[in-house]
């Protein structure tokens, strides 16, 4: 972990901090500096702008930074720092709402594999055995209301992604998770994705031998004369990656059969 | 002296001291049941709304009770107590319509719920976080931190708006921005600065309405939304990227200009000529 280029998009992992030191990773987006004090961890952090920006950093800093300098500053005080200190991955802690960039339709009788992406949170744990500090997003998604009016719903994340059909022309970004969605029309008319409700709190994630981060496979299928369509949740290594390591477990298990009624022409716009 | 004693002898007997211990411990229980029911009685699958009513309803149906027993083991006739309160409710209805009126908006209050405790309502220029919702009024503690006590009967008649009912808000922002403005740069502005808040929700997407061509400005709403929690953070985070974004991309925010004439007979205005400084 104390290379500056990381191995196979992997910036989580144990690191060794010495007392009085700060390390430093980049994760996309986000600027870390973790510094190790007696008795007390400080944590600074930054966003930049761009949100798919996918380089990856992580060094132990020669000098000692003015944390205060480089972004927001937080302290933990603990017993005794030891001197692992642990980043891990996860999934964000709402549903996520994924829109097509344009409008996108699956005529009848048609089964397509889409991939779309997720953003990721960094948690913070120190220690042996590690205590969580802190979690939060690589990159803030903007909120979003899912409901059928402006009285009843959920809270999510927004995100927009292009639904690409193909594996090799979806972007593989480190602080982002990859979901190959099957999408089955088994109705007599054209299915339009307007919008679709990823559960990502009930998802375990993988590695991929080659480094890509997956959640597991996601089915979305619609039967005739159903104006909705039901999102079945998978929960082993997807499809696409043989062999995948999974690196992090679900926030929460799925509730019932997993089979979510969350979709298309729920949201009409309300003024 | 002899004379008190024998007084007391005869007084005092066996029947009337445990008459007046048992009166005693009736009084001490029932009201520290009532006291305590007041302060504890929580019941967790109810509201802080419907607890404190569980609570009131509790403490002073066991306070009432506790007082009659009282009385009738120390002998008072309760009918001719209630005969006598029947006729003071008549002079003290008179004398107390406004509380009656109270009393019974409260009930409707009540009844309808159009708010609870911990909701925040804003009644008239009064806007504050509910604290309690009793017979004769509710009391609301304002964001600055002062207790406001509203009579039922004037809930009752006012328009309450109740602004954490529903789980999201609509913030309206009135701008208005100059004639020259080309209005979809305008409107690009908006909706890109709108993507990038993060408190600011995509759905229901932000939506813009032209207002019309005013004195000084071509006037439009622009309206986003947030949840209730973060209704202050996106008022004040989406007035300040405005007035930034609109500075960055050259756009005019327009004020009103006055000219002074001070008419034809009158003299002209003073003109003094001065350098600039950075001339001189």
């Amino acid at each position: 972990m104390d290379d500056r280029t990381l191995m196979a998009n992997q910036w989580w992992g144990v690191v060794g901090i010495p007392p009085g030191e700060t390390h430093h990773w980049r994760i996309g987006p986000l600027d870390l500096w973790i510094k190790r004090l007696t008795g007390e961890w400080r944590v600074a952090y930054g966003t930049a702008d761009d949100p798919m920006d996918s380089s990856l950093e992580s060094e132990r800093l020669r000098e000692d930074p003015d944390l205060a300098a480089l972004g927001e500053v937080e302290r933990y005080a603990v017993d005794d720092t030891a001197e692992a200190l642990t980043l891990e991955p996860a999934l964000a802690d709402r549903a996520i709402i994924t829109r097509p960039e344009t409008p996108f339709h699956v005529p009848a009788g048609e089964q397509v594999t889409v991939y779309v992406s997720t953003p990721l949170w960094v948690r913070i744990a120190a220690g042996d055995p590690p205590d969580r500090l802190r979690e939060g997003p690589i990159s803030r998604p903007s909120d979003t209301w899912f409901g059928p009016n402006t009285r009843e719903g959920e809270l999510c994340y927004a995100s927009r992604t292009r639904f690409v059909l193909n594996l090799e022309n979806a972007p593989m970004v480190p602080h982002r998770a990859t979901t190959a969605l099957l999408i089955r029309n088994r109705a007599d008319d054209a299915l339009s994705l307007e919008r679709i409700n990823l559960p990502v709190e009930t998802l375990s994630l993988f590695q991929g031998p080659d480094g890509r981060i997956w959640t597991p496979d996601v089915r979305l299928e619609r039967t005739a004369e159903d104006e909705f369509a039901e999102l079945h949740v998978g929960s082993g290594e997807p499809e696409q990656a043989k062999g995948a390591t999974r690196i992090a477990e679900p926030r929460r298990k799925p509730s019932g059969n997993a089979v979510i009624r969350a979709f298309s022409s729920l949201l009409k716009p309300w003024q | 002296m002899e004379s008190w004693e024998t007084f007391i002898d005869e007084v005092v007997t066996a029947e009337v001291l445990r008459t007046a211990i048992l009166a005693g411990v009736i009084l001490i229980v029932g009201l520290t049941l009532a006291w305590l029911l007041h302060r504890k009685l929580r019941l967790g699958n109810l509201g802080p709304q419907a607890n404190l009513l569980v609570r009131r309803f509790a403490s002073y149906t066991v306070g009432v009770v506790t007082v009659i027993w009282f009385l009738r083991t120390i002998g008072v006739d309760l009918g001719v107590l209630l005969g006598a309160a029947g006729i003071l409710t008549v002079a003290i209805g008179f004398a107390s319509q406004t509380s009656a009126s109270n009393v019974i908006s409260g009930l409707f209050l009540m009844g309808e719920q159009p708010f609870v405790v911990g909701d925040v309502i804003r009644v008239g220029d009064t806007t504050g976080e509910v604290l309690t919702v009793d017979l004769m009024s509710v009391k609301l503690r304002t964001f600055d931190n002062l207790q406001v006590r509203i009579p039922n009967e004037t809930m009752l008649k006012s328009n309450v708006t109740t602004l954490t009912r529903f789980p999201i808000r609509r913030l309206d922002m009135k701008i208005g921005v100059a004639y020259k403005e080309d209005l979809d740069r305008v409107k690009e502005v908006l909706f890109e600065l709108a993507d990038r808040n993060p408190v600011c929700l995509i759905e229901p997407a932000p939506l813009f309405i032209f207002l019309g061509y005013g004195d000084s400005a071509l006037n439009f709403q622009f309206s986003v939304w947030a949840t209730k929690e973060n209704y202050l953070a996106l008022l004040n985070s989406m007035h300040l990227e405005v007035k930034k974004a609109f500075d960055e991309a050259g756009i005019e925010i327009p004020f009103p200009h006055r000219t002074l004439y001070p008419g034809s007979v009158a003299e002209p205005f003073p003109v003094q000529v001065v350098e600039s400084p950075a001339k001189s």
